[in-house]
């Protein structure tokens, strides 16, 4: 009998647009050719709205901009928690999350998969908390003896009420050039690179109007960037060592991530909505030795499961890995990387659905509750 | 890069380095449009400035239907934001033109020089053909006012502004109403009250702010003076680079 798989995406998050990609292109058509399984489409809308339907699985619903008809003649999604999880009627066996950022990817959506107790695809609540949260990530990162680049954070509040000092406070802790980013947000969002203390205010009340916390990093000199795609539980599986290449803007933004697709001069190879990048990464054994070690490091003090994505920056001069973060639910699955390294789309998800199940039967034979007769005396 | 402006997310670019100058895009355009005139201006050493609109290219759309005079307030403390002190020019492109008029003729920018190309503002005389247009508005609005006939109405809408030629309209989605409010102001008459020495550059085939809106201009204005590029339309400033940079290096001088 074929397992009833449930796919989320969209959602209250600035990456809503990129999700429904990742679901319908990397997530419900490889489902769909497997032909194991019946694939149930929950589309969040961007004012949180939940909508189902097969029509979800056609991305035309979405680029002709029939879908906000589509949600207003819908109805109301039909969800039971019955030991399980039913929606419209369909006993859900597995729920595939594919969501970035807030009220998704940042463990919202899993902390509901676990009160359902059914198996879900990816990190688990705890790993996705840290894993969104840059700040979060980086101290985890530090007690774990993992390098990072040098950083300190403040808070929308402390921005508002004293954006001077607090322009002050990172300008002497740091040493320009600094990277200014929103805490939760994927994808770029927010982010900008200053070379001085003016342009430091200004980033720091643009990253202010995304999120109410915000990480100020200095930047790595003689920049690799590099990404590994990992998979697995307790044995971890690496793709390959991907280096994005960066535009004249200086670093890998939404822009050049997603919108722009990369421009010919960089003559990279195209790797669909990625961009432009370099697969497998050109740099030396060496480094992509310590790449992939640091990759699996983070993996393991964070406590990822499933897949995710581990963003590394390299001293090209001083051969030092630094960790910079982890997407735990990369956009795409990122498949090109996996397709590159000699697994399907389709095995993929295969994959996921298998670890995700394991993951689930082993949480499942944890004794979680015993018998005891405290409430005999009342 | 992005900068926060009065609340408003705003993009923009900031390239070369000598006399700051600023550059105003038209409606439906963004920064990118300028790309070759930037590098030009670069080239003749200037620092030049450009930023989207809100509601255009990278900039979020404003929060309610903005008016020109909302844009121009936007402008001004943009430029105060990025603490230009002294602009040596500003250049706007059709609907940039209306905000650099509403701006400089009540003085919230002053800059030295005025550089305007295919600029909008002058409201074009009701015409008989017009007339018809708005009466079948009218009554098709009436027609359509019915529950259930909203879809109707839409596309019949969009039917008849596209016949009309107002496609402007049609591309502005969310922009809808700032896009209306914008066009049914006429600033002819800030005009006069406008003391900036100013450069028009038009071009001869320009539809969308024909060449007249330039001779009147220049009428109205104090210090202005027309330069017409032969064979150009409303972009002229990619339509005949070359003749546009010339007469700004001329007047910049």
């Amino acid at each position: 009998m074929k397992k009833t798989v449930a796919v989320f995406f969209g959602g209250r998050s600035t990456e809503h647009d990129i999700s429904i990609i990742t679901a319908i292109s990397s997530v419900m058509k490889p489902l769909a050719m497997a032909n194991l399984y019946n694939v149930v489409p929950v589309y969040i809308t961007k004012e949180g709205r939940w909508v189902s339907g097969n029509e979800l699985k056609d991305v035309r619903l979405f680029s002709s901009g029939n879908i906000d008809a589509f949600v207003k003649k819908s109805k109301p999604l039909q969800v039971s928690f019955d030991g399980g999880l039913t929606i419209n009627k369909q006993r859900i066996d597995v729920a595939f999350p594919a969501m970035h950022g807030s009220y998704g990817e940042d463990g919202s959506l899993m902390g509901l998969l676990r009160m359902a107790g059914i198996p879900f695809v990816g990190a688990d609540m705890d790993a996705s908390v840290i894993a969104m949260d840059k700040v979060l990530a980086k101290q985890v990162a530090q007690a774990s003896a993992i390098p990072t680049s040098k950083f300190l954070f403040t808070s929308r509040d402390a921005v508002t009420d004293s954006l001077k000092a607090e322009t002050k406070r990172m300008g002497v802790g740091l040493k320009f050039p600094l990277f200014v980013k929103p805490a939760h947000l994927g994808s770029s969002i927010g982010i900008t690179r200053v070379i001085d203390a003016d342009e430091l205010a200004s980033a720091l009340e643009v990253a202010a109007h995304y999120d109410t916390k915000i990480i100020v990093e200095e930047a790595v000199n003689n920049l690799i960037e590099v990404t590994v795609p990992m998979m697995g539980n307790k044995i971890i599986q690496p793709a390959l060592v991907e280096r994005p290449l960066a535009t004249a803007d200086d670093f890998f933004d939404f822009e050049n991530k997603y919108i722009r697709g990369g421009g010919k001069k960089t003559g990279g190879k195209h790797t669909g909505s990625q961009g432009y990048s370099e697969l497998p990464a050109k740099i030396p054994a060496a480094l992509e030795t310590a790449s992939l070690k640091v990759a699996a490091d983070i993996y393991k003090a964070f406590g990822l499961q499933g897949t995710a994505r581990v963003d590394l920056l390299i001293d090209s001069k001083t051969k030092k890995v630094y960790f910079n973060e982890v997407n735990p639910l990369p956009g795409s699955l990122y498949a090109h990387n996996w397709r590159a390294a000699g697994i399907s789309t389709v095995t993929l998800v295969n994959d996921l659905i298998q670890l995700a199940e394991q993951r689930h039967a082993e949480q499942k034979a944890l004794a979680t509750s015993f018998s005891s007769s405290f409430l005999r005396q009342f | 890069m992005k900068v926060l402006v009065d609340g408003q997310l705003i993009e923009y670019k900031k390239d070369g380095a000598g006399r700051a100058v600023l550059l105003l895009h038209g409606w439906g355009a963004s920064l990118g449009t300028f790309d070759q005139l930037a590098a030009h201006l670069v080239k003749t050493g200037h620092l030049v400035y450009r930023f989207d609109f809100p509601g255009f290219g990278a900039s979020p759309v404003p929060p309610r239907a903005w008016s020109v005079g909302d844009y121009a307030i936007l402008t001004a403390a943009f430029i105060k934001k990025l603490k230009i002190k002294k602009l040596s020019a500003i250049f706007g492109h059709s609907f940039g033109g209306r905000v650099i008029i509403k701006a400089t003729a009540t003085s919230i920018i002053e800059p030295e020089k005025i550089v305007l190309m295919g600029a909008a503002g002058i409201k074009p005389p009701t015409t008989l053909k017009k007339h018809a247009y708005i009466a079948i508005a009218k009554v098709g609005k009436a027609a359509t006012a019915l529950p259930g006939m909203g879809r109707v109405r839409e596309s019949l809408r969009g039917a008849l502004y596209k016949s009309a030629g107002s496609t402007d309209y049609l591309l502005a989605g969310a922009m809808k109403e700032t896009f209306v409010k914008t066009i049914n102001e006429d600033l002819a008459g800030y005009l006069p009250h406008i003391n900036t020495p100013t450069l028009l550059v038009w071009g001869e085939h320009d539809t969308e702010t024909p060449l007249a809106d330039g001779k009147r201009m220049q009428k109205e204005l104090k210090k202005a003076e027309l330069v017409v590029l032969p064979g150009a339309g409303h972009f002229v400033y990619s339509d005949d680079a070359a003749g546009t940079f010339s007469a700004i290096d001329r007047f910049l001088k």
